[in-house]
């Protein structure tokens, strides 16, 4: 038996250490792996902390100033929203108890949960919600744009607080539920960086960059306590490092999403959880490109693409193929998969049609942070040349990409997954062709659909649009979809609770040795 | 003597300034900054401007390197950018580690080069010979990631000698403090010993063919002295030539052994700067490095001119 795990952890070896090597600090996967250093206890009976393995290290610890999801990893236990998103997509309570959304959806009235209080000891009140989210509205807030429509905040008394905005929002409340919509002191913002303090079931203990960051229970805490006294995440950058440390014991959690999950597999040690994110990968295109901005060319390459085969050979099958830009988790997905299948001979005719039936070449900027991206990119590129078109792969560092992809729109194509976001308008919008997005639909035609969603304030019709822009993106291809992938972590199997919400997070004060 | 001492320092400042000025226009002219990366793929481009103006990242390369040395003045190293922690803390955090591997994989190489250098220069053409030269070649053929995993896999996994990764401190556990450095200080020497051991052989050679050698023979003297006591103290400086500059190497940092055994090194800590374009970290962590090779390198040559009086006659023939 071991041999056998010890043959399938050589046999990934050289793929695995690569793809360690080059995905060290990008703003982006919270790639998890783990082990500690010192050998640590793993007899079932009595273990009291948590060792959780993550690949990036986080970006500073104040989940209002950076968008690493790394970061919210951990800061998800130290500090809290108003209201929480669960599994089943339903608003949950977090620090506020109750909640009215005027009618008019332009208000939002929160009532606080009395008697939270701050690591640092001081009760939460309503003037530090507000400090809160008007925080989210600075320059240096990455999600600043989300806040742009929330203008007046009017605390009414210590433990209730109405927001206004500028326009009708038909999801406001979710602007609320985010991992980095949390409540902190006005008093330590400066320092939460380095120093958080929240109101979560942990508290913060340390943290030394690129090793570790540790977090203790938090004993104050107003609802049920963690039941794991402690959550130490030791970094470990390379996944098969990490793959050792869970077989050894050293690690209760990891994250394995599209590592080769076969040396830890049918071990009674390890169990898996699986869930798909929420958040679409796609083959992103620039639309003033010549090539591109020719619909049939576009179409004929979404024909020409094998997702199952994608899906296949880079997550091993644990993925779901989407003919549109919405995760197949959102409540509005419909499946558009049979609008353009995989064809090669229609995609050679479209390619006819179009006046390149000998094909063309054209860019493909990969980034090489995330190697699930490039080995995505290197497969289409194989699958394109099968109808004629040559794809010149440039391989750039995650900042050349931000640079040249996201904020000069230099580029022809590239593969990215937009991570997700709990109202549907909010994960579509970047197709607007105002919105100067990379991937921004410049030819228009998603603009009448957007503006209206923007607008519209009842559920239905809401939902009808949103199902509408499916079928625009399956049929005109702005970008060529590719697949909703699934998270996968690695976990000891005696670690039990283990629930991921679509923000991608998990409270581990929920977790529990058995 | 002083005056080839003065001139020394005086380059090796010239040293330090060069690189700080090289290090900084090179990180701010390559594309991508780090109010970029903060923000991410959600920004709108007027919020990013707004960011880059207040964090002064629109100013001039140079306008900017001039506040980075204001602030040196003042002993203050700035605030990572990434981390929101200050630099000087961030760069002393992984002494320990970079300063322990390289001190542990120097005496590792440095003990098995002596050994073996000397032995197959005293019997060339020997089956110790042929092995050391093998020894060579395999050291600088095998890639230092791989042969770490597979001392991961057979002796952390499979013999549980060893911890797969982190670092412990001394403080908390000084057998796990050694635990923790032993493998990795072992990838780095057997990529270390090949040079070494060429150094320590050569020079050997050289020094068994001396006259003095022979009339140690004649004398009759025994075996150690007369290869070790005449014979190597004679063949001392080359390999010490080369041991004091891979210890400056490792001094740098050694990115893909700490990523390996997860541990928190200065190699790492570059390595991150540069991909996040965190400009202050990069200059703390590289003017570090920077002093201590350059000091490394002062010391040596110092010592050699005080050793030997032709070069500080010369005032300056044996450069860094």
């Amino acid at each position: 038996m071991k041999k056998q795990l010890l043959t399938g952890v050589l046999a990934g070896l050289m793929m695995l250490s690569c793809a360690g090597c080059g995905a060290s600090n990008a703003a982006g996967s919270a790639s998890a792996a783990s082990t500690s250093a010192a050998a640590s206890g793993t007899g079932a009976a009595g273990r009291d902390t948590l060792h959780v393995a993550i690949m990036t290290d986080p970006e500073g610890l104040d989940p209002q100033k950076t968008s690493a999801t790394s970061t919210y990893f951990v800061t998800m236990n130290v500090y809290e929203p108003l209201v929480m998103m669960d599994e089943n997509w339903e608003i949950q309570p977090r620090l506020a108890e109750s909640w009215q959304v005027a009618d008019d959806c332009q208000s939002v009235t929160f009532h606080l949960k009395k008697g939270v209080k701050f690591h640092n000891g001081r009760e939460m009140t309503a003037e530090d919600v507000k400090y809160s989210i008007e925080r989210l509205k600075e320059d240096d807030s990455p999600k600043k744009k989300y806040y742009a429509n929330i203008t007046g905040a009017e605390i009414k008394d210590d433990y209730t607080i109405t927001f206004t905005t500028d326009k009708p929002d038909a999801v406001l409340l979710t602007s609320f539920a985010y991992p980095w919509s949390v409540i902190v002191p006005e008093e330590c913002a400066d320092t939460l960086k380095t120093n958080p303090v929240g109101t979560g079931a942990y508290r913060f203990e340390s943290w030394v960059p690129q090793q570790e960051v540790k977090l203790t229970r938090n004993d104050d805490y107003y609802d049920t306590p963690a039941s794991i006294e402690n959550v130490d995440y030791q970094v470990v950058p390379d996944t098969t490092t990490a793959m050792v440390g869970i077989l050894n014991g050293d690690v209760d959690l990891v994250d394995v999403t599209g590592s080769p999950t076969t040396p830890i597999e049918n071990n009674p040690a390890v169990s898996i959880y699986e869930k798909s994110i929420n958040s679409v990968t796609v083959l992103g295109m620039n639309l003033d490109n010549e090539y591109l901005a020719n619909e049939q060319v576009r179409q004929a390459m979404a024909s020409a693409i094998d997702k199952d085969e994608i899906i296949q050979a880079v997550n091993e099958g644990h993925g779901d193929k989407v003919g549109s830009y919405l995760p197949s988790s959102a409540a509005e997905y419909i499946d558009t998969n049979d609008v353009l299948p995989y064809d090669v001979d229609h995609a050679k005719e479209l390619l006819a049609a179009a006046g390149y039936p000998d094909g063309f070449t054209i860019g493909l900027t990969l980034p090489k942070s995330y190697p699930m991206y490039t080995s995505i990119g290197q497969i289409i590129a194989d699958q394109l040349e099968r109808v004629g078109i040559h794809c010149e792969i440039e391989m750039v560092e995650w900042a050349d990409w931000m640079q040249n992809v996201y904020t000069d729109k230099n580029y022809d194509m590239t593969v990215m997954a937009n991570s997700g976001r709990l109202s549907a308008y909010d994960f579509i919008a970047r197709f607007h062709s105002q919105s100067g997005d990379y991937i921004s639909d410049k030819t228009g035609e998603a603009d009448e659909i957007l503006d209206k969603l923007k607008d519209e304030l009842d559920a239905d019709t809401r939902t009808q649009l949103i199902q509408d822009f499916q079928r625009l993106v399956a049929e005109k291809v702005p970008v060529v979809p590719l697949e909703t992938q699934h998270r996968l972590y690695a976990m000891s199997s005696d670690l039990q609770g283990y629930v991921m919400y679509p923000s991608e997070t998990t409270e581990f004060k929920v977790l529990s040795f058995s | 003597m002083l005056n080839y001492a003065i001139k020394r320092i005086n380059g090796a400042l010239l040293v330090v300034v060069a690189v700080s000025v090289i290090t900084f226009v090179m990180l701010t002219q390559i594309s991508g900054n780090a109010a970029m990366l903060a923000l991410g793929t959600d920004a709108t481009a007027e919020q990013l401007a707004q960011l880059e103006h207040s964090l002064g990242l629109d100013l001039p390369w140079y306008l900017q390197y001039l506040g980075w040395v204001k602030n040196l003045f003042h002993l203050d190293f700035g605030t990572s950018a990434l981390y929101g922690e200050n630099v000087l803390t961030l760069v002393l955090q992984r002494l320990p580690v970079t300063l322990s591997l390289a001190v542990l994989s120097m005496l590792m190489a440095l003990i098995a080069a002596g050994f073996l250098g000397v032995a197959s220069a005293v019997k060339k053409g020997s089956i110790i010979d042929i092995l050391s030269r093998s020894l060579m070649q395999i050291g600088a053929a095998i890639p230092g990631f791989w042969i770490g995993l597979i001392f991961i896999i057979y002796l952390a996994l499979g013999k549980k000698w060893f911890p797969a990764s982190g670092f412990v401190a001394p403080g908390d556990s000084f057998t796990g403090y050694l635990q923790s450095i032993f493998l990795p200080s072992l990838v780095l020497a057997i990529g270390e010993v090949g040079p070494l051991l060429r150094a320590v052989r050569t020079s050997m050679l050289q020094s068994l063919q001396q006259d003095y050698i022979l009339m140690a023979k004649v004398q009759g003297l025994p075996a150690w002295k007369i290869y070790i006591k005449y014979g190597l103290r004679g063949a001392l400086a080359a390999p010490l030539n080369v041991a004091g500059m891979q210890f400056a190497k490792l001094l740098g940092g050694t990115t893909v052994v700490e990523s390996v055994f997860s541990l928190p090194g200065l190699g790492r800590l570059v390595l991150v700067a540069v991909e996040q374009r965190d400009i202050v970290l990069l200059q703390g962590a590289v003017m570090f490095i920077t002093l201590a090779v350059v000091l490394i390198s002062l010391l040596a040559d110092l010592l050699t001119a005080w050793m030997n009086p032709r070069i500080r006659l010369n005032e300056g023939g044996n450069a860094a």
